[in-house]
């Protein structure tokens, strides 16, 4: 099938049925050779005309998007003009890995591509708060004027102002944000959710690449909650002897939590404790016990880059990670940053005698490595990150917590800058730091590339290391 | 969609105009005469005299053969005779796989538009008829009348082919930026639609009112307003779209000859499954 090239997106029009059967025929390999050399952003098959489709029919579809997409790293893939119920639809067949985009209509897609012409108002919502943000910078880069609604309650009433948007963002999804979609972040541990039937094939569904840098960035603590596991064989009593084994020298735990309470399990119990693996009934058991928590992810000091400093690479394309951060910080506070001082090569310096600063870092890896760290006094976060939610937010606690978010979010937004220059990398989780104290203690940092900048006379310090 | 016009103009040319469309319909031959003599006694029930009237024209009675034996049918063993094909598909399906073959005799011998031949052609009429079969089961509905309105739905991927075969570039510049439509660009270029053609076809060819009045009816319409005639349109609409997905036909450019429209369909979707059964 010819798909349509308008706005620099290629567009498939099938109409009618996709399912195992015919979803090959819709894009051929001779369709999928004669794109990859054309000038496009995003390959989307409009679901405008499709009355009937299967999760089998979906994923050849995106099989195919991907041949593209392997060729052309920055492509954006996905699906356009869908109702209420495809959209949920596929959300339910792919659940928390969603990889590709979907946007309710080609143009709100187009507003992805294209710049605006005339700041025009769009109004953005989504269930997903990090969701929201970022389509709301990324429409905000491209010199919208996004107006996000944080609350279902507060999109319906702006819904009521008729004719105040040029154009309405809901039912839509950026995938790629960077993350993993398995792992989440709690405190110092790192929280990983594997699903369904675990033996040999975790090697799979474990993304090592990603366990190995959460340990460099300074993670210790390692928590598998099984709560969405079904049965498992004694394969994975290997896979957990591997990560014991890679957490050795960094003085890590693992843990099980929420492990069945079946007889064929009980083998594999008994066989993970004599491993080193530490087994709890439930994740709160272990969250909310803060003195084991403490024994069990005490503070390591990073050490594979000592002695190293930021490479001509990484400096290259600093301006990718200025831009990102600024224009997100910019978008969500709603003012201009402005530069204080030059940028310079050095150690970290950040006073935070006077006022309480709080930092976060995420790592990346791949074509290039290395870490960003956003240093910002407590108001200042505290507003970013209420911006972000749409809620006040009011202790340490929740702003910590927000604020690994924020981080995510402008490092996928790294990610994407760094795929249209071809670079392919991958993130690690945020982690957050209740001062400037507990980040130095932490991270041993190497020189790196410090910028400070100003946020309505409050001071913010964006800083690149390896 | 204005893009289409834009274009048009800018070449000073346009694809298709009335003229075009009127000569067309001119030159639409007649039914065979043994066609109508072995409709006539089908439609008297006298099927072995139907028979032997068919066997008088070799073209019709390999056609027959050919469509019967599709794996679509499910015959274990091949039939050739035409008494035994007429005795065995009984009087309805035989009034509507002779119309099936009146139509066929206005197919072009080499399709430019679309990429079909001969044989994928049967294959589509094939198509067409065993779910249009499939639906009336299900609706109860047992009326050769009825069953004949599918056969008329390909006229109008015939006329298309016909009427835009010296436009193939035009078309190609048009299919980069939009999808074609036919039934709109011919509506735009001529102000008739392609279903008023089918009609017409059908009229000049003394197909039953009842078949005329569902084509009528196959996409949305003010003309028509029996529930029943309204229902067995969408029907047609949701069967055809059916059919185009299948893998033989996705690449065949006819997936987006007229534009599918959900919103229509939505009164039976939910039946379709149960209509279709094992088949689905």
């Amino acid at each position: 099938m010819k798909p349509i090239l308008r706005k620099r997106i290629a567009t498939f029009y099938p109409q009618g049925f996709i399912d195992t059967t015919n979803a090959y025929f819709i894009i051929t390999d001779d369709e999928i050779r004669k794109l990859i050399p054309k000038d496009i952003r995003m390959v989307l098959i409009s679901l405008k005309r499709v009355v009937f489709f299967n999760i089998n029919g979906i994923t050849i579809l995106l099989e195919n998007m991907k041949k593209v997409q392997e060729q052309k790293k920055s492509l954006i893939i996905g699906f356009c003009d869908y109702n209420s119920m495809q959209y949920e639809t596929i959300r339910r067949f792919y659940e928390k890995n969603i990889y590709f985009s979907l946007y309710t209509t080609f143009k709100i897609a187009t507003l992805f591509t294209t710049p605006s012409v005339a700041q025009e108002s769009i109004l953005v919502w989504n269930e997903n708060y990090e969701q929201r943000n970022l389509q709301s910078i990324e429409l905000f880069e491209r010199g919208y004027n996004p107006i996000v609604a944080h609350r279902k309650r507060d999109f319906l009433e702006h819904l009521k102002r008729e004719g105040a948007y040029d154009d309405i963002v809901k039912d839509t999804y950026i995938g790629s944000i960077g993350t993993v979609p398995f792992a989440r972040v709690s405190g110092s541990s790192i929280i990983y959710t594997l699903t369904g039937y675990l033996d040999a094939s975790i090697d799979n569904q474990f993304d090592y690449a990603y366990h190995k840098k959460a340990i460099r960035t300074g993670f210790k603590l390692f928590i598998f909650d099984m709560k969405n596991i079904i049965s498992m064989n004694v394969k994975v009593i290997n896979f957990f002897e591997r990560l014991i084994l890679d957490l050795k020298e960094f003085e890590g735990t693992i843990c099980v939590v929420n492990l069945k309470e079946v007889s064929t399990l009980e083998k594999i119990k008994i066989e993970l404790e004599n491993i080193g693996v530490q087994i709890f009934p439930t994740l709160d058991t272990l969250l909310n016990d803060k003195a084991l928590l403490s024994d069990l992810g005490g503070i390591i000091k990073e050490d594979h880059t000592q002695g190293k400093t930021v490479t001509k690479e990484l400096i290259h394309h600093l301006p990718s990670f200025i831009n990102a951060t600024v224009s997100t910080l910019e978008m969500m506070l709603g003012v201009t940053a402005v530069k204080a001082g030059k940028i310079t090569i050095k150690n970290l310096e950040v006073d935070s005698k006077e006022t309480q600063k709080l930092a976060s870092s995420i790592g990346f890896y791949g074509d290039i490595e290395g870490i960003i760290i956003l240093v910002f006094p407590f108001a200042l976060a505290k507003k970013s990150c209420s911006m972000m939610i749409g809620e006040d937010i009011n202790n340490l606690a929740e702003v910590l917590d927000s604020l690994a978010e924020f981080v995510n979010v402008i490092a996928g937004r790294v990610k994407t800058h760094l795929t249209d220059q071809d670079l392919g990398v991958s993130i690690t989780l945020p982690r957050t730091y209740s001062s400037v104290d507990e980040l130095l203690s932490t991270l041993s940092l190497n020189k790196g590339v410090q910028v400070d900048l100003n946020f309505n006379q409050e001071p913010f310090t964006f800083f690149l290391t390896i | 969609m204005i893009f289409f016009v834009k274009i048009i103009k800018v070449k000073g040319v346009l694809m298709v105009n009335r003229k075009d469309l009127e000569n067309y319909i001119k030159n639409i031959p007649p039914a065979p005469d043994i066609l109508k003599r072995t409709i006539e006694q089908v439609q008297k029930q006298e099927l072995k005299k139907a028979g032997d009237i068919a066997k008088q024209d070799i073209i019709l009675l390999k056609y027959m053969q050919n469509l019967i034996n599709k794996p679509i049918y499910g015959f274990k063993n091949k039939i050739t005779d035409i008494t035994q094909i007429f005795t065995i598909l009984g009087a309805d399906l035989i009034y509507e796989l002779l119309h099936h073959y009146l139509l066929s005799l206005l197919s072009p011998k080499k399709w430019h538009i679309f990429n079909l031949n001969e044989s994928s052609f049967n294959e589509l009429q094939a198509n067409l008829s065993f779910y249009w079969g499939k639906v009336l089961e299900y609706e109860k509905i047992k009326d050769k009348e009825v069953l004949s309105a599918i056969s008329l739905v390909p006229s109008a991927i015939i006329v298309c082919d016909e009427l835009f075969q010296n436009s193939i570039q035009e078309l190609d510049i048009l299919s980069d930026s939009s999808i074609i439509d036919y039934e709109f660009l011919l509506y735009r270029l001529t102000k008739v639609h392609l279903k008023r053609l089918s009609i017409k076809i059908g009229k000049y060819w003394e197909y039953p009112k009842k078949s005329l009045d569902i084509i009528e009816a196959s996409s949305k319409t003010t003309k028509i307003t029996d529930s029943q005639t309204i229902r067995l349109g969408q029907w047609i609409h949701l069967i055809l779209f059916y059919v185009l997905s299948k893998p033989i036909f996705i690449n065949t450019n006819l997936n987006s000859f007229i534009k599918f429209d959900i919103d229509y369909i939505q009164p039976i979707y939910g039946d379709f499954e149960n209509a279709l059964g094992e088949y689905f």
